[in-house]
């Protein structure tokens, strides 16, 4: 190695040390290995904002359905610029509470972005030029009590809102019971005279059941989660605490509860989806958003509901470039939209930050059952009982004990409990984590960055000049995607030249051809209807009237944000 | 240019003080006498509420978007059960800004049930029912009818970038003649495709290609292009239509509807209110539209009824049900291959709602036909009414609009509910045909109306319409029918089948269909109106010079002519409105408990027989809502004291819907008790009242 070089390489790594934040305080150093209750979250969060008070802002957007309150983190570099001026992504975790480590992939964002500033080219660049935003525990009311009280992988998952389930005047009046008192909400079976049951033992694990052959009979029944009948209607758990799902409340695309379960009474009807999209409409400025929900491993985009019109195809290329390029970061996962790849979904995130904010838009279905040893692409019980045995020693199942039912009579109790299969273990949630921040750093690294190239200037007389002007977008996010027009959502981009007066102005459609769709009115203001694309230039021509000398030309883009650059009249 | 907003206060004073020199000449130019401002209203409720303080209560259901109080009157006198559990009438009004003739309506009602409030059957429904009334929905537009000038306003305060040129409120309408009203402006160009009428200079007809017209205007609403851009008014002040900003069929291309259906504080004010007093059972809507004129066709973009609707069935339910899951059935043919599967005892029966909901069959979007019948009953009665009160009742109305209240209600919170524009243009006093046993059904009105209002038509009058426009023979009204019921064809396609392939003789004419009125093409009824009643309700076409040194000239119709009603008119049509309102609040369910039967059985078990009754002419429920299910069902229910206990089923039984004019709901229970014990019977319902009654075991 020439002695040049490792002088070049000194320098730069001098350089970008000298770069890195410096905290004021000592910054939160979580372990990613376990999921964080929200105090510890919230002191989390509170932490970053002490340690790094000019680079991370921590707000709320207001209060929640329970009293909680929907915290933001916005975080970028203060001296390029304000936040909402630049380019940014959205994220956030736990819209259902019981999808609880979408919170902690939030945080190890986070992390990651302010301990590598100045460290990793890519992450400097991010926060120099672009701003994230984060809301790492939407739903914070019922993830809260996902910690606190007995809860199942399944429940509590909606907004802390009452609801009639079963229509009988009362609210949340027979939920599920912890029975046996140990802090879960387990299973009940029970063992019925053979021939009244449609299950039986597992011939080789007393733990599992198995449901019986055609030609035999069964001596086991299930009897659905752990509860009685609390209100003496005949019922075991029919009105549980909930059910407004949080990602069934959005604006676009909503359908009311007959046709899509869990819906609330209108859009958005709810704090903990109005405070957010209420934010959203003043800060246009987020190009991308990815929500982190649970399980199956998948990046789901729009329309989440078949009858819902197609996406925009200059708008779904975008999704299907950045959706592809994830399966790749996130090996296992699969990208689609969601009612091809799990269900409809009316009125869900992405419908509306894409339809309602013009932001490419995905959901992601963190982790999946673990663990797949014969490789058939299902976990049966049987592996799922053996991971649980052998990777965790028996940490995830709680075996079954006998217990006296008010209405069942003598029943057992046992099964998985709430923490299990839907967040990965531990050791497995570090590479989970990681993997899903280096995908929002993709996405970040793909924000419409607006470069001005070399203006053309052609006198075509005395005082009357034509100037191209070429802007090229060198990410893959377009400056304005096609929906902001189709929805007409907010304003396009303009461009405009101030120094000389605006004869004509247009945009080129062939330089080499000089074919230019010419503005009718205001050419002062050319408006560039649909922005300027990925990885593309767009040209565009002014007519004017000046005298030699210096001019600005400046695009201004609400999500790709404003530049100016000089022209010169010869 | 000065905005309409931009203080036109001087031009404000001037008119005001002409009107008072001129107040002899009653004409249209003074629309709004009579009619109450949004200051003036507010005064009167909060005078009315002070007047009748045992009777009246005004609250705050919210505020505008520019500050202003939606105000709301609940009116019970006392009785029986509390107000909020009384079944209830809403009247709510003005929503679209411009339909001041609904607010005059709606305080009309108050001042009528207050002055009549003595009066035995008026006295019973004060004591029996809620009225909860709202006649000013929509303040920051409510008085375009009383600025200068004088334009229709749908906006509330805000902002919103029309245009998309990130510039706000810089281009509105502009009053260029200076008559203190806005109308429409005609600018000579030959790419226009509009010609003056030889017949009538006033009007303007569509030049027509085919007969080697050309157009010489182009045509818009009056005002300047302020910001230049070559465009016209395009991008004016004010903000969102509140009365778009409901959640069904709600237009998520059109910016003024919102950003999104509640997003707008009125539209979420209304929804609220509603959500917290399920007890309303009957909601009147005063609107641009007339749902007893022109009975509701339907919302949404998906029309078919229920039973037609087509759904895959999912992979694991096709296996177990021998169903093909490759292929679409349509809901019907679904229920009578499952309605008596193992799944459907399982779930206690199986309906073709449930059906729907499960296999993703979307929402409704046309009224139900059984919920129809109710409307087609109501509206004659209506008609009847308009007749005697010397009010035209065969003029067009419009339907409701797609993402407003009154199809938000319906639709979504499931209720009865009406729209009335209160008063329309009379019909052009013409001979009209004699009734034929098609009974006013033509090919326009056929092709007009909704799967379910035409499967609800009888075979005899379908019979006597196909006859009357010349029907290809096939054409029977069975053949209609089962089109229908397949759902491979909807009545607009009939219609241009029967257009396309009608025999010899059919008259050519059936086929055009009618122009609507509007500002700019007013049609002949709006002419003959002006002629012989609101003279000055059309403004000669006067030149005006633009900004841009252009000549145009402004006139046309009365931006108000059509919606507000002078004087004279409006008495007679906001007392019938007031008498329609008070006879359909008579007709709402109530239920009661009508029987009990005890019969001893031995050994300390006794049966109890329980009878629920419906004494009222509306059922609980409309059809829709066995659907989406958006009310408690009825619930007759048992409670037992303690020692005594059910021996079999549950201590409630349910109904989604009881049918009007005494439909019933029974229970029948074995409970084990003593001699002496006291059992209690409820009928419990949100918007039908509750009852209940003791019975004390032999």
């Amino acid at each position: 190695m020439s002695r040049l070089l490792i002088f070049l390489l000194l320098t730069l790594a001098a350089f970008s040390q000298d770069n890195s934040l410096k905290p004021k305080l000592t910054p939160p150093d979580p372990n990613w290995d376990r999921l964080y209750p929200n105090a510890q979250i919230l002191e989390m969060m509170r932490g970053y904002q002490r340690a790094y008070p000019e680079w991370v802002k921590m707000e709320s957007l207001g209060k929640t359905s329970a009293g909680g309150e929907t915290w933001l983190l916005t975080i970028t570099n203060p001296k390029t610029g304000p936040a909402d001026s630049k380019p940014a992504v959205y994220i956030d975790g736990a819209t259902h509470a019981n999808e609880i480590q979408g919170t902690e992939v939030c945080m190890y964002t986070v992390n990651f972005v302010l301990k590598n500033y100045g460290k990793l080219p890519r992450v400097t660049e991010f926060l120099d030029r672009g701003t994230l935003y984060v809301i790492p525990m939407m739903n914070i009311d019922s993830r809260e009590r996902w910690f606190t009280q007995p809860a199942t992988p399944n429940f509590p998952r909606t907004l802390p809102v009452s609801i009639d389930d079963d229509r009988d005047g009362a609210k949340d009046e027979d939920g599920f019971d912890d029975l046996d008192g140990d802090g879960e909400i387990t299973m009940m079976r029970k063992k019925v005279p053979l021939g009244q049951g449609n299950l039986k033992l597992h011939p080789k694990d007393s733990r599992l059941l198995v449901p019986v052959e055609p030609n035999e009979l069964g001596d086991y029944i299930m009897l659905g989660a752990e509860g009685i009948d609390n209100d003496g209607d005949g019922q075991v758990n029919e009105d549980t605490y909930g059910y407004i799902d949080p990602n069934r409340a959005w604006g676009e695309g909503w359908m009311p509860r007959y046709v899509q379960s869990g819906s609330s009474e209108y859009p958005l009807q709810y704090p903990e989806q109005r405070n957010i999209a209420q934010w959203f409409r003043s800060h246009l400025n987020v190009n991308a958003v990815l929500s982190f929900h649970n399980f199956g491993r998948f990046i789901l985009r729009g329309p989440g509901a078949k009858p819902q019109r197609p996406m925009n195809p200059a708008d779904l290329r975008v999704h299907d470039f950045l959706g592809k390029e994830g399966e790749k970061i996130l090996p296992g996962y699969r990208y689609g939209n969601s009612w091809q790849l799990l269900y409809d979904s009316y009125g869900d995130t992405t419908d509306h930050t894409y339809g309602r904010h013009g932001a490419v838009s995905f959901v992601v279905e963190l982790n999946d059952t673990q663990q797949d040893y014969d490789k058939d692409k299902k976990v049966s019980p049987e592996e799922q009982m053996k991971f649980n045995d052998e990777l965790t020693q028996g940490r995830m199942f709680v075996d079954w004990k006998s217990f006296q039912h008010p209405q069942f009579g003598n029943i057992e109790i046992g099964g998985y409990k709430h923490d299990t299969n839907r967040p990965p273990e531990g050791f497995l949630n570090v590479e989970e984590c990681h993997r899903n921040a280096m995908f929002v750093l993709f996405n970040a690294h793909q924000l419409p960055q607006i470069k001005v190239q070399t203006p053309e200037v052609i006198r075509l007389r005395n005082g009357l000049y034509r100037i191209h002007v070429p802007v090229l977008n060198e990410r893959m996010i377009p400056t304005t995607a096609a929906i902001v027009s189709q929805h007409k959502l907010h304003r396009q981009d303009f461009a405009t030249i101030t120094g000389a007066k605006v004869i004509a102005s247009g945009i080129v459609q062939d330089p080499l051809l000089n074919k230019v769709s010419l503005q009718q009115h205001r050419p002062e203001r050319l408006v560039v209807d649909g922005g300027i694309s990925g990885f593309d230039t767009t040209i565009l021509m002014f007519l004017v009237e000046g005298r030699p000398g210096a001019l600005t030309f400046t695009y201004d883009s609400v999500k790709a944000g404003r530049i100016s650059a000089p022209v010169t009249l010869p | 240019m000065q905005t309409l907003e931009g203080g036109l206060n001087l031009l404000r004073l001037a008119h005001l003080f002409a009107g008072l020199v001129c107040l002899a000449a009653v004409a249209f130019s003074q629309p709004m006498v009579g009619y109450l401002s949004f200051a003036d209203a507010e005064k009167r409720l909060a005078e009315i509420t002070r007047q009748n303080s045992s009777l009246v209560q005004i609250t705050t259901i919210g505020t505008s978007s520019g500050g202003r109080k939606l105000h709301l009157l609940t009116l019970a006198a006392p009785g029986n059960s509390k107000p909020e559990a009384r079944p209830a009438v809403f009247i709510g009004a003005n929503l679209v800004g411009f339909h001041n003739a609904g607010t005059q309506a709606a305080v009309a009602f108050l001042e009528k049930l207050l002055t009549r409030k003595e009066e035995a059957p008026v006295k019973r429904l004060l004591e029996t029912r809620t009225f909860y009334i709202a006649p000013m929905l929509n303040p920051d537009a409510h008085d375009g009818l009383f600025t200068a000038p004088r334009h229709r306003r749908s906006l509330n305060a805000g902002q919103l970038d029309r245009d998309l040129d990130g510039l706000i409120a810089e281009d509105g309408l502009n009053d260029l003649n200076k008559d203190g009203k806005i109308t429409m402006m005609r600018l000579a160009d030959p790419a226009g495709e509009w010609l003056a009428d030889e017949k009538d200079p006033r009007l303007l007809r569509r030049a027509d290609p085919l007969k080697g017209e050309t157009g010489k205007f182009r045509l818009f609403s009056e005002g300047d292009d302020d910001d230049k851009d070559g465009l016209f008014n395009e991008d004016g002040p004010g903000g969102y239509r509140p009365d778009l900003n409901f959640a069904h069929a709600w237009n998520d291309r059109d910016p003024e509807s919102g950003p999104w259906p509640s997003a707008q504080p009125e539209a979420k004010a209304v929804m609220d209110f509603f959500i917290a007093h399920r007890n309303v059972a009957l909601a009147i809507v005063f609107g641009p539209a007339n749902n007893f004129l022109e009975l509701p066709r339907g919302a949404g973009t998906r029309l078919a009824d229920l039973g037609s609707l087509r759904v895959q069935v999912p992979r694991n339910l096709a296996q177990n049900f021998g169903l093909d899951a490759s292929k679409e059935y349509t809901i019907d043919e679904l229920y009578e291959l499952l309605k008596d599967s193992s799944m459907a005892r399982a779930q206690g029966g199986l309906t073709k709602e449930a059906l729907a909901s499960f296999l993703g069959g979307g929402p409704a979007t046309s009224p139900d036909a059984e919920d129809l019948k109710f409307y087609q009953s109501f509206a004659d009665d209506y008609k009847k009414l308009l007749e005697k009160s010397g009010l035209d009742n065969k003029r067009s109305a419009a339907q409701s609009a797609p993402g407003g209240l009154q199809n938000w209600l319906y639709y979504q919170y499931s209720t009865f509910a009406v729209e009335l524009d209160v008063w329309g243009i009379p019909k052009k006093s013409a001979p009209r045909p004699a009734s034929s046993a098609a009974n006013g059904l033509t090919i326009e009105s056929f092709e007009k109306m909704s799967a379910a209002e035409l499967a609800a038509l009888d075979d005899e009058k379908l019979a006597a319409f196909l006859k009357s426009v010349n029907a290809p023979p096939m054409a029977t009204p069975a053949m209609i029918k089962q089109g229908l019921a397949s759902g491979r064809m909807n009545p607009a396609q009939m219609a241009s089948m029967i257009r396309g392939q009608a025999g010899p003789g059919r008259p050519a004419a059936a086929a055009a269909p009618p122009t609507p009125s509007s500002p700019s093409n007013p049609d002949e009824d709006t002419i003959a109106y002006i002629d012989a009643v609101a003279k000055d309700g059309f403004t000669p076409w006067t030149p005006v010079t633009l900004a841009d040194g252009r000549m145009a000239e402004v006139g046309g119709v009365d931006p108000f002519l059509a919606v507000t009603p002078l004087e004279a008119d409006l008495k007679k049509a906001t007392d019938a409105h007031a008498e329609t309102i008070l006879s359909l609040a008579g007709k709402l369910a109530q239920v009661a408990i009508a029987d009990v039967q005890v019969k001893p059985l031995g050994a300390g078990v006794f049966e109890i027989k329980a009878t629920a009754v419906n004494q009222g002419f509306l059922p609980t429920a409309t059809r829709l809502q066995v659907r989406t299910r958006s009310y408690l069902p009825a619930r007759l229910t048992l409670s037992l004291p303690s020692g005594s206990k059910l021996v079999q089923g549950n201590n409630r039984v349910t109904s989604e819907r009881i049918a009007g004019s005494g439909g019933t709901l029974e229970a029948t229970w074995l409970v084990s008790a003593n001699a002496g014990d006291k059992l209690t019977i409820r009928i419990l319902t949100q918007n039908a009242g509750e009852d209940r009654r003791e019975v004390v075991l032999p």
